[in-house]
Parts: C-alpha cells; sequence; structure tokens
C-alpha cells in the first residue's frame, strides 16, 4: 500500500509522548480517528507533530457499516474533515455493526452472514468512499455469536469484497480468536485470502476465559505465541504492511518496543529480508 | 439482527434458559459503559451503591446512547440520571459532584486553543473564557474530605494551560459576582459589584486586582473587543 510500509504501531495517548521522544518509532502510526477527533488541548501538539513526521492510518470504530440505518452524515463530515485535516489517505472499518436505530453499543457487533447482508454492506461502502472521497478498507472482525448466517466467513468477507472493491484489512488475532472459538483452521482461512486483497495487517492479544472456553478479542494482553506463528505463516504468503494494536492495560512505551521489536523480527525472519 | 440487538442492550427481555453468547455481548457492552463512566466520573460513581449504579447503567444501554463518540457517553450518563433517577433529590450533595465532575470532562476535552493571553489592564472588556465554568455550590464537593459539607461555595473551574490540567479554585462571592458581571470594561463590572456589595471603589481594586492579572494570565478572562 503507497504510503505506509513494514511494520507499524497503533499509537495511544497512553504513551504518545514517549513515542514522540523515542529515537526508535514505527515506520507508520495508525489511530483511532474517535479518540483523536476532539482530542484533549493537551495532546494536540504532540499529535500534531507526529501526524507531520509519520505517515498516519485512520482506523474507524462508529461507522456501523453493517446496520440497516442511514449513514450518519454528521459523522461522516467529522471524520471527513479530520482526515482532511491531517492529510490522512488510508481509512479503515470494521466488517460488523455498532449501533441500530442511533442507539450506540460502542462494540463490534456480529452481522448476519448471508448474501444480502454482503450487498448491503457493499452498497454502504460505496456510499462512504464515495462521501469521504478515499477507498475504505475492512478489517474481518471477531464475533461470539452467528445470528442468521447462511454462509462460512470466508465467503461472506470474500464477497463483500468483490462486491465492494474494498481492500481488506486482516486481522491475524481475529482470524485465531475466530478459529479458536469456532472450530475452523485458521491458516486455512488465510491461505483463501487474495493477498492482493490485504492492505494492511493487524496483531493483537487476546484473553482466555477457561471456564467459559471462549478467548475475548481484547487488545488487552501481550501477543500470545501461537498468533506470532500465525503471523510467521502469513507473512510468508502476504506482503502487506502489519501493525500492532494495543488498546487496553497499555503498557509503558518501553514494553510496547519490545513487542514491536518482536514483530519487526518475526516478519524479517517469514519474508527474508 | 433486530432481535439480536434488542437481547443485547436489554431492550428485549432474554428468554431462559440463558443464551451464553447473548451474555457475552451484554456483558461485554456493560463493561465498555462501566468502565467510562467510573473512570471519567469515579467520586460521583463511588456514592452509588453497585446494583444501583449496574441497573442504571443496563437502563441506560436499553435506552440508547446517541453519540458516535464514547468520550461523550459520561454526559449522556449525567443527563440520565438527571432525567430517570431520584438520587440527586435523596442526596442533594450528588447534583453538585455531578456537576463537578462532568465540567471537568467538558474543559478537559472541550478545549480547540488557548485563548488569546494580553497584559492586564481595567480598562479592557473581558469575558470568561470557554475555557473556564464558574458555580455557585451548595456542598463543598471540590474537596474529598468535605465533599457533603453544605454552605455557599464560589467555585472557578479553570483549564490550566501551564500544567494541562482541570484546575479548581474557590472564590469569594464577590469575586463570582463579578465573573458574572462581565459587561463593559472591567472597571464599569466592578463598579456594579461595589455597589451590589456596598463597597467601596477605591477599597476592592487594589485588593482584586493581582488576582484578576493572574485570570487574565492563565486566559481565564479573555480580552474582547466589544
Amino acid at each position: 500500500m503507497k504510503g505506509i510500509q513494514g511494520c507499524g504501531l497503533g499509537l495511544r495517548r497512553e504513551f504518545l509522548f514517549d513515542a514522540l521522544a523515542s529515537q526508535n518509532s514505527p515506520a507508520w502510526w495508525e489511530i483511532t480517528p474517535e479518540n483523536w477527533m476532539h482530542m484533549p488541548y493537551a495532546y494536540r501538539e504532540a499529535f500534531e507533530t507526529i501526524a507531520s513526521t509519520k505517515p498516519l492510518v485512520a482506523h474507524g470504530l462508529s461507522l456501523s457499516i453493517g446496520s440497516p440505518d442511514p449513514l450518519d452524515i454528521t459523522y461522516l463530515l467529522n471524520l471527513k474533515a479530520f482526515l482532511d485535516r491531517y492529510g490522512i489517505t488510508h481509512y479503515s472499518e470494521h466488517l460488523s455493526f455498532s449501533s441500530l436505530h442511533g442507539r450506540q453499543t460502542y462494540e463490534l457487533l456480529p452481522l448476519p452472514m448471508t448474501l444480502s447482508m454482503a450487498t448491503h454492506v457493499a452498497n454502504k461502502l460505496k456510499k462512504v468512499q464515495d462521501f469521504l472521497g478515499r477507498a475504505v478498507i475492512l478489517e474481518n472482525a471477531t464475533y461470539y455469536h452467528v445470528p442468521y448466517s447462511e454462509m462460512r466467513e470466508i465467503d461472506f468477507l470474500l464477497t463483500v469484497l468483490e462486491r465492494s472493491g474494498a481492500k481488506m484489512l486482516l486481522d491475524i488475532n481475529n482470524v485465531y480468536v475466530n478459529a479458536t472459538n469456532h472450530h475452523f483452521d485458521a491458516k486455512r482461512f488465510i491461505d483463501a485470502i487474495d493477498s492482493h486483497h490485504v492492505a494492511y495487517m493487524h496483531v493483537a492479544g487476546h484473553t482466555l476465559y477457561e471456564e467459559e472456553n471462549l478467548i475475548i478479542d481484547t487488545h488487552g494482553e501481550s501477543i500470545i505465541d501461537d498468533v506470532w506463528a500465525l503471523v510467521a505463516h502469513t507473512c510468508k504468503r502476504i506482503d502487506a504492511p502489519i501493525m500492532i494494536e494495543r488498546d487496553n492495560d497499555v503498557p509503558s512505551w518501553e514494553e510496547m518496543k519490545e513487542e514491536f521489536t518482536t514483530l519487526h523480527t518475526i516478519v524479517k525472519g517469514a519474508r527474508g529480508a | 439482527m433486530e432481535r439480536f440487538f434488542g437481547l443485547i442492550t436489554g431492550a428485549v427481555p432474554l428468554p431462559m434458559p440463558q443464551n451464553n453468547p447473548i451474555d457475552t455481548y451484554k456483558a461485554l457492552i456493560y463493561h465498555r459503559y462501566y468502565e467510562v463512566i467510573t473512570q471519567t466520573m469515579p467520586r460521583f460513581c463511588a456514592h452509588i451503591d453497585a446494583d444501583t449504579l449496574r441497573e442504571a447503567i443496563e437502563k441506560l444501554i436499553a435506552q440508547g446512547v446517541k453519540s458516535p463518540y464514547i468520550w461523550q457517553l459520561p454526559e449522556a450518563f449525567a443527563r440520565y440520571v438527571i432525567d430517570e433517577t431520584s438520587w440527586l433529590q435523596t442526596r442533594p450533595f450528588l447534583a453538585d459532584m455531578l456537576w463537578y465532575e462532568t465540567t471537568q470532562i467538558a474543559l478537559w476535552m472541550g478545549i480547540d486553543a488557548k485563548p488569546p493571553i494580553e497584559e492586564f489592564a481595567w480598562e479592557k472588556r473581558y469575558t470568561l473564557s470557554s475555557s473556564a465554568r464558574i458555580a455557585l455550590l451548595k456542598h463543598a464537593v471540590f474537596e474529598v474530605e468535605r465533599e457533603e459539607e453544605t454552605g455557599a461555595f464560589a467555585l472557578l473551574l479553570y483549564y490550566d494551560f501551564a500544567e494541562h490540567e482541570v484546575q479548581f479554585m474557590q472564590i469569594t462571592p464577590f469575586a463570582y459576582a463579578l465573573l458574572e458581571e462581565l459587561e463593559g470594561t472591567l472597571e464599569s463590572a466592578l463598579e456594579r459589584v461595589c455597589a451590589l456589595y456596598d463597597v467601596e471603589l477605591e477599597e476592592a481594586r487594589p485588593v482584586i486586582t493581582p488576582l484578576l492579572a493572574q485570570w487574565a494570565h492563565q486566559g481565564v478572562l479573555t480580552p474582547t473587543q466589544s
């Protein structure tokens, strides 16, 4: 993808100032626009310095692309103004919904995996892309329940990509979480994706709830070895930029850098570069 | 999709036996709301017993919050508390606490730019900056140890551009009245407040000048043209 390459990191307020002062910051940053569109004044200068020195990718949370609700034009106007202001060309969102009848859950909720939903999402995506003047990159989301589905996740995902023309944000941890919770083969899922469809990739930590026999995509823990192995497998085949997402229990910048170094090493090893 | 959304937001009662994936989503949404509300309004929430708070948050989720920005959730919760609960009537100091914590959030999140700072002068016209708020409180909620103490407390909350923190200052009723009277020049405002308090202008002026100069320097007072 033009503009970003190599390894990136999710920018969080918890380590914003340390990252700014660091000599070893990632090649690019991903930011959550909803968290920075109305940023506290205390962070503005540091954010603007980072935005002026490294490429940014915006990874949205509130588009609710699968919702039957009409698009929230005020939200989109604010989003577009934010993306334009900071010259952000890459914008990604989730294949999910988070609101219905204007009521927000602030969670990523599963969509019925049906042809009609794939068409609905694709049509809505085209409108968003026209409005924002940018391609929307779509992430495979986690789901703990599948309401009214008639397709496998991989078929649903590929249908949406095909019908919308959107590129994919491949979240490797999400594949691992879904594969474990819903008992499918994570590697086969990844191998079914055309590498040319992938704009960039995520890797993150998750939380295992042993009693419930369930993994939740918390982004609140270190990345486990099995996910690192899946990253290595993926990077051998897909030569797309990749980054770490950490949203909860955000560690110190030093700890974050250690995990980032691990990512770098694994990617380098897998790609032989 | 409608039914699923209704189940996970609590708008539709769960059928028995309970469906575990639905409970998972209910728990995720509840946790998200709870975390944001209790982290941004910690002292207010500490006075609500756990079951009552849980019930209120669950009702708020079922009722639905409209903003796509999660940082506006505390504001929605405050509106819910005012409109849908009797907490502020039964424990009046909570009304002041609610104002105190929601105003802190508003000032922390709502500053677009540093206000213009000019040298202080009595002849200038000033307004209270958008980075500051004043209120007359009936409880000393701004001090943890005194939060239920009753009285008349004039309070200034302001964004401190040097420290990047929201600060509070307990001010005199006289200073509060002056901040409310900011129309025309500062001198004319002081004249009106002196008349109200039956205080000699020449007596009040040297006493309050350092405070006003400090506020002008901190951006609490913003110079205006009209």
